[in-house]
């Protein structure tokens, strides 16, 4: 009897292993297949959830907006890719841009937001309330990069249809399989003493690259002089991306699949690549949300970055909704902390400009590091 | 035609022309991008152009198309897509620069000893 019951149980312990067995290959096969269909990048942080909002668009003929693409697009004419640039660990969001690619007008407008603007607890369980700790202390439901979905897309009111975003260390590998970044560097870099890019005109290596891009300390500005300096890397980069083409691009597809983290499928990642070459540097404008400093005591004991509600409605109504209608400053989820400032500049580079040598350096705090001549 | 016979036609045509470290590159399992990569050097620029033209004007004369080709401007990495096989050519330093074999480097190498005969 014990001898049967042990048999049986070994007979049910192999039918199980059979059946793991099986499961596994199948669920194996199923996912390769997915995979060789739609080819995301590593999506290791997820895809979007469904957006619910609803947007609305300015009246259009009919058929008129079809801009032919074969894009999951929340507004037709229109593809939005929120950018983010992550820290080492890959916890905050240091660097944010909303890309607007104005697919019938052959236009990219980019919309810079500084990674201390000040969200508030609506958005955020950190005490100190800034956009950058979202993506691991955001409030709303989700993984970490619907969080800052939702709160960008709460912020501006403008549909967000994918990601693509990149650790700070990843950047050199990507720029090393693209064969480096050629451009006319506006100032000398000195990111650690032995760590320089001289100004003037360079191929950057990966490395330089990473520098550039985080260099900071020097800036009048800080975190707002280098939004503004890594124009030049983007405008530069673009530039680099047009002149590869689209097959090139995805021909260093195993290094982007590695480093970048994004929803895009390949046939996406062509389509925008496609859709670069007939963007012309003057149709590429980045901007930086309107805002003013936050001293400590202000909100909390923090620096940091209060939005303009008003005027950055009026930045988003005039250049960032191709397709939509105007919307009222009061329908932003923006927590204004403070409004001093009098006058509203337009604070904008065209990549034109840019490339051209148009645009002055980012200017430098008066005890900056310097090269000896 | 046939993707082997059209492998077959690239490879041959490569080698009559003396492209520099013909390797092709089985990529199928690896991406939706193609099935093979070609991937070939010339020793100058113009040696390199010769190489994508020579292609090109063989496969039409077999009436294969591209579906785009790339990079006929600079002539340092030439890319002419046929679908299911890309054909990549190099200028000996641009190859040397990008590396694609050690990006693909999960790819089968094919031995093209007998795509040759």
């Amino acid at each position: 009897m014990v001898k049967k019951n042990k048999l049986r149980i070994f007979g049910d312990i192999i039918l199980l292993i059979i059946t793991l067995v099986f499961a596994v290959f199948l669920i194996r096969s199923i996912f390769s297949s997915l995979i060789a269909s739609t080819q995301p990048f590593i999506s290791s942080i997820g895809q979007l959830e469904a957006d619910t909002n609803n947007y609305v668009l300015r009246p259009a003929e009919p058929g008129s907006l079809y801009d032919g693409l074969d894009f999951d697009q929340y507004i037709e004419g229109q593809y939005t890719v929120l950018g983010l640039g992550m820290d080492e660990d890959g916890l905050n969001t240091d660097v944010m841009m909303l890309f607007i690619f104005d697919i019938n007008a052959a236009k990219i407008n980019i919309l810079q937001i500084p990674r201390d603007s000040y969200v508030g607890p609506e958005f955020t369980n950190s005490e100190v309330g800034k956009i950058n700790s979202v993506y691991s202390q955001g409030t709303a439901s989700g993984s970490g990069i619907n969080k800052v979905v939702k709160c960008v897309r709460d912020l501006v009111q403008i549909p967000i249809d994918s990601y693509i975003a990149i650790k700070c260390t990843d950047v050199a590998p990507v720029v090393d399989a693209m064969g480096g970044i050629p451009m006319n560097v506006p100032d000398d870099i000195i990111y650690e003493h032995d760590k320089i890019i001289k100004k003037g005109e360079h191929v950057l290596t990966g490395e330089q690259s990473e520098w550039f891009v985080r260099y900071r300390h020097d800036y009048l500005e800080g975190d707002i002089g280098r939004m503004k300096a890594q124009r030049f890397f983007l405008a530069a980069a673009f530039q680099k991306v047009q002149s590869l083409g689209t097959l090139k691009i995805l021909s260093i597809y195993p290094t982007l699949q590695e480093y970048i983290m994004s929803d895009l499928t390949m046939d996406e990642i062509g389509m925008l690549c496609d859709f670069a070459q007939t963007v012309t540097m003057d149709n590429v404008m980045a901007r930086m949300i309107p805002g003013e400093e936050i001293s400590p005591g202000e909100i909390n004991e923090q620096y940091g970055w209060s939005l303009h509600k008003q005027e950055t409605a009026d930045i988003l109504n005039e250049f960032f909704r191709p397709y939509q209608e105007d919307v009222d400053a009061d329908a932003l989820k923006i927590p204004e902390v403070k409004n001093t400032v009098s006058y509203y500049e337009n604070d904008g580079d065209n990549f034109g400009d840019i490339i051209a040598g148009e645009v002055d350096a980012v200017t430098k705090r008066e005890d900056a590091n310097s090269l000896l001549d | 035609m046939e993707i082997q016979e059209k492998l077959k036609k690239i490879v041959q045509t490569l080698d009559s022309k003396k492209a520099e470290g013909i390797e092709v590159l089985g990529i199928r399992d690896l991406t939706v991008l193609a099935d093979y990569f070609v991937i070939a050097n010339g020793t100058s620029t113009t040696h390199t152009k010769t190489l994508a033209e020579e292609v090109e004007y063989q496969l039409s004369q077999a009436g294969v198309k591209p579906t785009r080709t790339e990079g006929h401007n600079g002539s340092n990495w030439i890319v002419i897509d046929y679908s299911d096989i890309i054909v990549h050519v190099f200028y000996k330093e641009t190859r040397d620069f990008y590396q694609l074999e050690r990006l693909w480097a999960d790819g089968e190498h094919v031995d093209i000893d007998e795509l040759i005969k």
